[in-house]
């Protein structure tokens, strides 16, 4: 046997793989041959023996016992081939004692290896442990690393003690058990024959982490599988190491978390800082509750206490994150970005369920209520139809633990906090009720200033106004200087033009009148004398318009008297040309924004205009009436009407470019009324007359027309 | 036949309305600023002042007040290229205020209706 065996490099490297994990283990192993002559060592034993370890005698090198290797009976381990284990009997201090336990496994090639563990009773107690197996079983219960030993059928042969706690099974109970029945489904890649046949292949499975669970106490451990392969890949024994991590799992856990916390709590007071509007901090508020790195909760809520009403209202809520998403390590979403993510659906069925809820402060018994006037956080437990939920809580976040805190600032309550554990947790983790407190107490502070900060707003709103209208007034004083001054520009041209051209066209009409009739020159005198006529006409409107243009036309104007000023003027054309001159003024009609001047100059130009367009008999209206908060004043006439294409052009300067000396025209009336504030419009159809229409503005206070003036006002420039 | 005292800084102005009132049969007397015209009053006390307004020196409405200080009754006529001074209460004083023009006319016209209203009223006061 042991010659077929010898040539089998495959098995070596089996070998190989259980070794590394002893290694890694801490475990001292040793392989024998069978003159129970060291071949190979663990590196501890190297270290702790030197390299004279190696081809020495087991009970020399190895356990330093000075007698044979009956001791250790590995004969009896070659002669049956199955694998062995036992505690090292009483040696000498400094060697290898009752705290190692020792196991033997025959090898494919004939060899043994002896793994041995040391359980970690400390050496001085040897004197007194020697052989009292009941200490020593406590010594081993202490052992970290757990070792099994199993046959080619993946069933139990052996078992430390370490294995035994880890497992919570009893000796007698794990021998002979399939490792299946010892592990949780789906601990290993595969169970029984399917993991015999991956181990013979693979020769070692390695640091699978094993959730173990049993009465109700949760073990994180470390498993690794080194395989024995005989020859045609067959599967002789396995260890299987177990390295307990769940203290090392639970604290890491417990510190990310504790980071998370950290994190989160100096990124919401970071965040707040700079977070002044209520609506905003409240936000904040909300995604830090619901925040995985915090409290994870799976909805939040925050109701105001709206003073005035004497009621507790819901303001804004947020759904959580779906279950799961984010317990444990994970850091979490940037809480700025997730306060103002967009709502989802959920987001907003649960805002609309949350303003729902408006509860009179009066209603002492209501948990709401009760929660703004306490200073202790509150659990409300979802367990069943009578638990004490509020049916406005449950309505709002179903059937559900849900975590009430007040909040207050400086004694006074502001609102109320409120979250549910998330979907299917019907309780919150006590340990976070210390930073939801924490969370609320800083938002109860950002809330208060919120209040401030929005009265403040409307202070500074109120200031900007005043400020808006000072620089209107600013504006338009800016505009009238500029308008003076161009006006005295305008005057002091025409002036300086109009001398010399009275002095020539004076001088052309003196030759015109001497030159005998039908002289050459009569022509050419007569245009020197029309031209010179046309420029003083020019000359005149553009003093004219200087004239109004300089003249305020946002005052107080009398519709009434306008209209029968303006009628007046008309009477005597009216009787000449057997028109009918109506004026209608509404009665206790409102004086308007305008300008006398500027306002007769242009009714008197409508006015013309409607007698030039009306046959004798028709009829030429002036109305003056008020709708809303606008003084209409209406020049309408029966006359021949204007065709489309001419309403568009009538406003247009190049429309009315008649050197009549006098005509001011209807662009110059826009602008006119323009200045007033006002506007000129005109209905008319061909054959059915016009309607030329003012618009001006209610007069109303000083300040009031002194702010309308802005914008609208470039008639001047 | 009745004299005018034209009170006026631009030569080819004045020019042009002494010809067209000697036209019209007037005896009439030039002055280019207000000082020269006050020293013409004096010597040769004219019927009707027609008086510029802008001149350089002494204005035309100074210069009416003058005027009107010596002899209330003499029809004043303030011509100017300018009308804002018809805003100008200091202008009412004057019996009427022509704004310049080629044509004129109005002028004319407005020097005859003073001369005869005043021929109505009677010798001058002393």
């Amino acid at each position: 046997m042991s010659e077929e065996r010898s040539g089998s490099t495959s098995t070596q490297l089996d070998a190989g793989h259980m070794l590394g994990l002893f290694d890694r283990a801490g475990v001292h192993w040793a392989i024998l041959d069978r003159e129970c002559r060291v071949q190979a060592a663990s590196p501890g034993l190297l270290a702790s023996r030197g390299p004279r370890v190696v081809g020495s005698h087991c009970h020399e090198g190895l356990w330093r016992r000075e007698s044979d290797c009956r001791a250790c009976l590995i004969e009896e381990v070659y002669r049956t081939g199955e694998p062995r284990s036992f505690w090292v009997p009483v040696l000498r201090p400094g060697a290898l004692g009752p705290r190692h336990l020792v196991h033997q496994i025959p090898l494919d090639d004939g060899r043994v290896l002896e793994a041995i563990v040391d359980t970690g009773v400390p050496e001085q107690f040897f004197p007194e442990l020697i052989l009292r197996e009941r200490i020593l079983l406590h010594g081993l219960r202490r052992v970290p690393v757990g070792v099994l030993l199993l046959d080619a059928s993946m069933h139990v042969v052996a078992a430390n003690p370490a294995v035994l706690a880890m497992l919570r099974v009893g000796e007698e109970e794990i021998k002979g058990r399939p490792l299946d029945a010892l592990l949780p489904d789906g601990a290993l890649p595969a169970r029984g024959r399917e993991l015999a046949r991956l181990l013979a292949r693979h020769a070692a499975i390695t640091d699978r982490e094993i959730v173990l669970e049993a009465d109700g106490s949760r073990r994180v451990v470390l498993a690794s599988i080194a395989a024995v392969v005989g020859r045609g890949a067959s599967l002789n024994a396995a260890v299987v190491i177990l390295t307990d991590i769940t203290r090392e799992r639970t604290l890491n856990e417990e510190l990310a978390r504790k980071v998370a916390e950290l994190t989160l709590l100096r990124e919401y007071t970071e965040v707040l800082s700079h977070t002044a509007r209520l609506e905003q901090v409240l936000r904040v508020v909300l995604a830090t509750l619901v925040h995985p790195g915090g409290l994870g909760l799976g909805a939040a809520a925050v109701f105001l206490v709206d003073e005035q009403q004497r009621r507790l209202e819901g303001a804004l809520a947020r759904a959580g994150g779906p279950s799961g998403a984010g317990v444990g390590r994970a850091r979490g979403p940037d809480l700025e970005a997730l306060a103002f993510a967009p709502a989802s659906e959920e987001d907003e069925a649960l805002e609309r369920r949350v303003r729902d809820v408006h509860v009179p402060l009066e209603e002492g018994r209501h948990p709401l209520v009760e929660a703004l006037a306490g200073d202790a956080p509150r659990v409300i437990d979802a367990g069943g139809p009578d638990d004490g939920i509020e049916p406005a809580l449950a309505r709002v976040f179903g059937r559900r633990a849900v975590y009430l805190v007040g909040l207050q600032y400086q004694g006074r309550p502001l609102g109320v906090l409120a979250g549910a554990a998330r979907d299917g947790r019907s309780e919150i983790d006590p340990d976070q009720l210390s930073l939801g407190r924490l969370v609320a107490s800083t938002a109860a502070g950002a809330i208060a200033r919120a209040h401030l900060h929005e009265e403040l707003t409307g202070r500074l709103e109120d200031l900007a106004e005043v400020h808006g209208r000072l620089r209107h007034m600013q504006a338009q004083l800016l505009r009238e200087e500029r308008r003076t001054a161009l006006g005295d520009l305008a005057a002091e041209i025409v002036h300086q033009i109009r001398n010399p051209l009275a002095v020539v066209g004076g001088f052309a009409r003196r030759i015109a009148r001497k030159l005998a009739p039908g002289d050459p020159i009569e022509q050419d005198v007569r245009i020197l004398v029309e031209e010179t006529a046309r420029m003083e006409s020019i000359l005149e409107r553009i003093r004219h318009d200087v004239r109004l243009a300089r003249r305020p036309a946002r005052v107080r104007v009398d519709p009434a008297d306008l209209v029968q000023a303006a009628a007046e003027r008309y009477r005597a054309l009216a009787r000449d040309r057997q028109v009918s001159l109506r004026a209608e003024i509404e009665p206790g009609i409102p004086p308007a924004q305008g300008s006398r001047e500027h306002l007769l100059e242009v009714l008197d130009n409508l006015l013309s205009n409607a007698f030039d367009a009306v046959e004798p008999g028709g009829t030429v209206t002036l109305r003056a009436l008020r709708l809303k908060d606008a003084v209409h004043i209406v020049v309408e006439d029966d006359g021949i009407g204007l065709a489309a294409e001419e309403l568009e052009r009538i406003f247009e300067p190049s429309y009315t470019t008649k050197a009549d000396g006098t005509g001011l025209g209807l662009p110059l009336a826009r602008r006119l009324v323009a200045q007033c504030g006002g506007t000129l419009t005109v209905d008319s159809r061909p054959g059915e007359g016009a309607r030329f229409r003012i618009v001006l503005p209610v007069w109303a206070r000083d300040t009031d027309a002194a702010e309308r003036e802005t914008g609208d006002d470039r008639t001047e420039g | 036949m009745p004299t005018i005292l034209i009170v006026d800084d631009e030569d080819n102005l004045r020019l042009l309305y002494r010809k067209e009132l000697e036209d019209e049969g007037f005896e009439v007397l030039e002055a280019a600023s207000a000082e020269e015209g006050l020293r013409l009053f004096e010597q040769h006390r004219p019927d009707l002042v027609v008086l510029d307004i802008r001149m350089p020196g002494m204005n035309g409405l100074e210069a009416m007040a003058q005027v009107l200080d010596r002899d209330r009754r003499v029809p004043i006529v303030l011509h100017t290229a300018y009308d804002s001074y018809r805003d100008d209460f200091t202008s009412w004083a004057a019996d009427a205020y022509v704004t310049k023009s080629a044509d004129t006319s109005e002028l004319v016209r407005t020097v005859r209706r003073l001369l005869e209203e005043r021929a109505h009223l009677g010798p001058p006061e002393l």
